[in-house]
């Protein structure tokens, strides 16, 4: 008899397959618009966001660097959507990000309104590390992917033609409260989380 | 780890003179607590929830097995492999087999409350690997080579200036006066060379999804996902209750998580972990392996402490206890401290070890009425003091059974109570009785008010 | 005819405020209620907390067996009516001839406020010209779910001025036996207690524990903070205003 046998036939003893599966709460419906929520959810969760359309968003990133002081070098995913972001100012990298990478760009499967958060996943086209070492991260999410709640996100994903390795849903900056409770954003991932909500 | 819970009195006296650790248990009142209730004031339906949660888990323990294994076929599926760990060493060995195997040595992990159960640490590290704990709380207690004091805030009890010193000591920085932002930022620097040269990833899961084959990790810092992401083996460790069946079943967990334990809506960080990386995929670790933790998880379904395997280790029954918040997690002696812990630590270490664990409770009850999966801890704590008054391990057991003799016995009682009465009446002092012998414990922190002058019944007996 | 109401005036109160088990009777008679009190001495919870089912088995029995006849069983006590309601189910659950009984008898038992709520609900109570707190027992809020039932009492007391202080949700640290045998731990915890009654600047205490009290009432003496104490059933009865509460004589 293996480990595995012997767990299992533990777990039997005290499992009879009786007790019924409940049904689950109604996934929550939030009211009114849910850009608008998601809007007030992202600052909650302490992310900066803005508005701008397609042909502006290099323009916004450019400002958005350039806003925070940062050097014009900014690490791309290759995804969909960002394969071909240029501006004249940016250096643009689409190697692994390491110790210097100051601020990177990527896309998102969806936002989520009623949390704020954003859904990214793993894929042939881009990198997770880039949604973790950069210090700050820029997210493009094109406002028709706003969905309403965490349920929401589970059939997008099972859509895919493949089940991706990683799934980030991201909620805001990195941050800790390791030290003496008081919240510090920036632990190990970024800083500063930037939406740009693309129309 | 090896449990100190059999000196808890000892523990508990050390930590309540410990100013520095009075200080931070202030702190954490005014913390999670606040902030938890803050959080629940924007969710009317948080009764429903956890009572539909309590019910989905006791469906899940209900086809444990059934859960268990669609999910191992489902990580098969995925490319990751399955091992199953009966207790504490095996998981140990299995862990240090993999890394060994492949020859990595430098391990980064995130934080795993399993992983401490296991004692992962002390034996990666006798193997001849190292360790570093990527978590910024895991980090500062690794350095102080202590065990986690808080499940989900391991290094509540430590102050930003003994932070300093332990940087200070371990870096080649100078940290002492360092604020907080100053020590954050330093830690993300010295972990940064470790995530860029990790090769093992060790992480835990709040779940494990049947579904999918996917572990969810709930993070705040990020850096369950960065040694999750860059090394070339990702390594999780899990209990084997973790196992949910789909990810809205998860979704209904998660909502009462957080904001139970930290009081966010979301963590920042909530990641789905399936399988190795995708052959075409541009980056993501190589091996994925899952351990499941049995550990004496598999005799608890039987038995009055099934539903301890509820627990969804969120801290809530912690961060309320006024025991806990009298003497902090160090006290308990083991990984989990607080109501949970106190009803966990003599299941899996033993009741021998850890008998009064169950007794330092006033059962006053608030641990369950904050637990976010309905745990009736306190039923729980009372079935181990049956339990140990069975096995020999309460006190005072000649004391209790001539008080069980007397109370059974009215006419005796009252004949005895009524001689105390007249003796503790002739020793008071306005009201109040002086150090009588018996009454040492008692008067340590209070006075003792004297009985009255005739009981209620020898009232109603004249009134008759 | 009137029906009869078993008092189950719990060892504390018999023996270190009979005043609250006098001024029960009185509350119960007043209402129109046959009061008996059948040969007792404790529910049994001091075994029961310790671990010793056997004697709290044996205790129970006892209780249960006296109160035969009651259409109702009353305790000024918001822990032992949890022990007679919730506990003593528990302590037959394997003990198919006792199990009904016990839940039968869990039935009818009463908290006093929750009684007097059912069958007094028009009591009028005289004056008692303090401030006061109301101490919430943890028995009282999470076992019997009565949370509030308290203060909405005190409320209805001329020149009462009620004072809320502290967090009712937190502990006083008494529990019975966990007093003395963490007695450090304990102290921590009603000393936090006695504190917020005295910066709530609370002149008088009133629950329905008399453990809770005695506890708190302990506290305060040694802090030298002058604190009246009393059982709530004695401001109802009227019989708290002339008499100093708990420990004192002043
Ligand atoms: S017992 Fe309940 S409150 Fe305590 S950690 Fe577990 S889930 Fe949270």
């Amino acid at each position: 008899m293996t480990s595995r046998d012997r767990i299992l036939e533990r777990i039997r003893a005290g499992a009879h397959h009786q007790v019924p599966r409940p049904r689950l709460p109604e996934a929550p419906a939030p009211e009114g618009d849910l850009l608008e929520l998601l809007q007030d959810n992202l600052t909650l969760a302490a992310a900066s966001h803005q508005r701008c359309s397609t042909q502006e968003l290099p323009a916004a990133v450019a400002a958005y660097l350039q806003r925070n002081q940062l050097p014009a070098k900014l690490w791309v995913s290759d995804e969909a959507g960002l394969v071909d972001f240029h501006h004249p100012d940016i250096e643009l990298h689409h190697e692994s990000p390491g110790a210097e990478t100051s601020a990177a760009l990527t896309g998102a499967l969806a936002g989520i309104a009623e949390t704020g958060s954003l859904v990214l996943h793993s894929g042939a086209d881009r990198r997770t590390a880039l949604n973790f070492l950069a210090d700050h991260h820029l997210v493009v999410l094109p406002v028709r992917s706003v969905v309403a709640c965490i349920e929401d996100a589970w059939p997008l994903l099972r859509e895919l033609p493949d089940w991706p390795r990683t799934v980030n849903i991201i909620t805001g900056p990195s941050r800790t409260a390791d030290i003496e409770q008081t919240i510090q954003m920036g632990a190990h991932g970024p800083r500063s989380l930037h939406i740009l909500l693309v129309h | 780890m090896k449990s100190t819970s059999v000196h808890f009195h000892a523990n508990a006296r050390a930590a309540l003179n410990d100013p520095v650790l009075q200080d931070a248990l202030k702190r954490l009142k005014a913390g999670f607590v606040v902030k938890r209730r803050e959080a629940l004031e924007g969710l009317p339906d948080f009764p429903a929830m956890r009572e539909a949660a309590s019910a989905l888990k006791k469906h899940i323990l209900d086809h444990l097995d059934i859960y268990l294994e669609q999910y191992e076929a489902a990580v098969r599926r995925q490319g990751g492999e399955v091992h199953w760990a009966e207790d504490a060493e095996q998981a140990r060995r299995i862990v240090a087999d993999l890394c060994q195997r492949q020859g990595l040595r430098r391990v980064l992990k995130g934080k795993t409350m399993v992983g401490e159960e296991v004692g992962l640490n002390e034996e990666l590290e006798a193997a001849g690997l190292e360790v570093v704990e990527t978590d910024l709380g895991e980090y500062i207690i690794q350095l102080a080579k202590e065990p986690p004091s808080h499940i989900i805030a391991p290094a509540i009890h430590k102050t930003r200036g003994q932070v300093g010193e332990l940087f200070s000591n371990a870096h080649d920085n100078d940290m002492s006066g360092a604020n907080a932002p100053e020590l954050v930022a330093e830690a993300r620097r010295v972990m940064r060379r470790h995530f860029l040269a990790g090769e093992v990833g060790i992480t835990g899961a709040n779940f494990l999804i049947a579904e999918t084959g996917s572990n969810i990790i709930v993070t705040n810092e990020g850096n369950g996902d960065l040694s999750a992401t860059l090394p070339k083996m990702h390594i999780v460790v899990a209990g084997i209750e973790k196992v949910v069946p789909t990810l809205e079943d998860a979704t209904l967990l998660l909502r009462i998580l957080a904001r139970s334990a930290t009081g966010q809506r979301m963590t920042s960080y909530t990641t789905l972990h399936t399988g190795p990386k995708r052959t075409s995929d541009r980056d993501g670790p190589n091996a994925y392996h899952v351990v499941l933790v049995d550990n004496g998880r598999s005799r608890m379904l039987t038995g009055p402490y099934r539903d301890m395997l509820h627990c969804i280790r969120c801290g809530a029954c912690l961060n309320h206890c006024p025991v806990y918040g009298a003497i902090g997690g160090h006290a308990y002696g083991w990984v989990y401290p607080g109501p949970m812990g106190s009803v966990l630590t003599p299941l899996i270490t033993g009741l021998d070890q850890a008998a009064s664990l169950p007794q330092a409770s006033s059962l006053c009850g608030r641990c369950e009425a904050v637990c976010p999966v309905a745990i009736p801890l306190p039923r729980m704590l009372r079935e181990l003091r049956f339990d140990g008054f069975d096995q020999g391990h309460v006190s005072g057991r000649g004391l209790l059974r001539t008080w069980a003799f007397l109370a059974c016995r009215p006419r005796l009682y009252r004949r005895i109570s009524s001689l105390l009465l007249a003796a503790a009446r002739g020793l008071a002092r306005r009201g109040w009785l002086p150090a009588l012998p018996g009454t040492g414990a008692w008067r340590r922190a209070r006075d003792l008010p004297a009985p009255a002058a005739q009981s209620f019944s020898d009232w109603w007996r004249r009134r008759q | 005819m009137s029906s009869t109401v078993g008092l189950l005036v719990t060892c504390l109160a018999d023996l270190y405020r009979p005043q609250a088990g006098i001024a029960t009777v009185q509350l119960l008679e007043e209402a129109g209620f046959r009061v008996v009190f059948p040969d007792q001495t404790c529910c049994g919870q001091p075994g029961y907390n310790a671990g010793d089912r056997d004697s709290a088995r044996a205790i129970a029995q006892r209780v249960i067996a006296a109160f035969e006849g009651c259409e109702a069983i009353v305790a000024p006590s918001g822990s032992c009516t949890g022990m007679l309601r919730l506990h003593y189910p528990q302590l037959f659950r394997d003990d198919l001839s006792w199990q009904g009984k016990a839940t039968e008898f869990a039935a009818r038992s009463f908290e006093l406020l929750e009684f007097l709520d059912l069958h007094a609900p028009e009591l009028a109570p005289p004056p008692f010209p303090f401030r006061t707190a109301w101490h919430e027992s943890c028995s009282n809020l999470r076992e019997l779910n009565r949370g509030g039932a308290g203060p909405r009492w005190l409320k209805r007391i001329p020149e009462l001025e009620l004072c809320a202080a502290g967090d009712p949700e937190v502990c006083c640290g008494f529990g019975g036996s966990f007093a003395v045998k963490f007695a450090d731990i304990s102290g921590r915890m009603v000393d936090d207690k006695a504190r917020g009654f005295e910066e709530a600047g609370a002149e008088a205490l009133v629950g329905n524990d008399i453990g809770c009290l005695l506890n708190i009432a302990g506290r305060a003496h040694r802090r030298g903070y002058p604190l009246r104490v009393h059982h709530v059933a004695e401001l109802l009865a009227g019989t708290a205003a002339d008499d100093p509460g708990l420990g004192g004589v002043r």
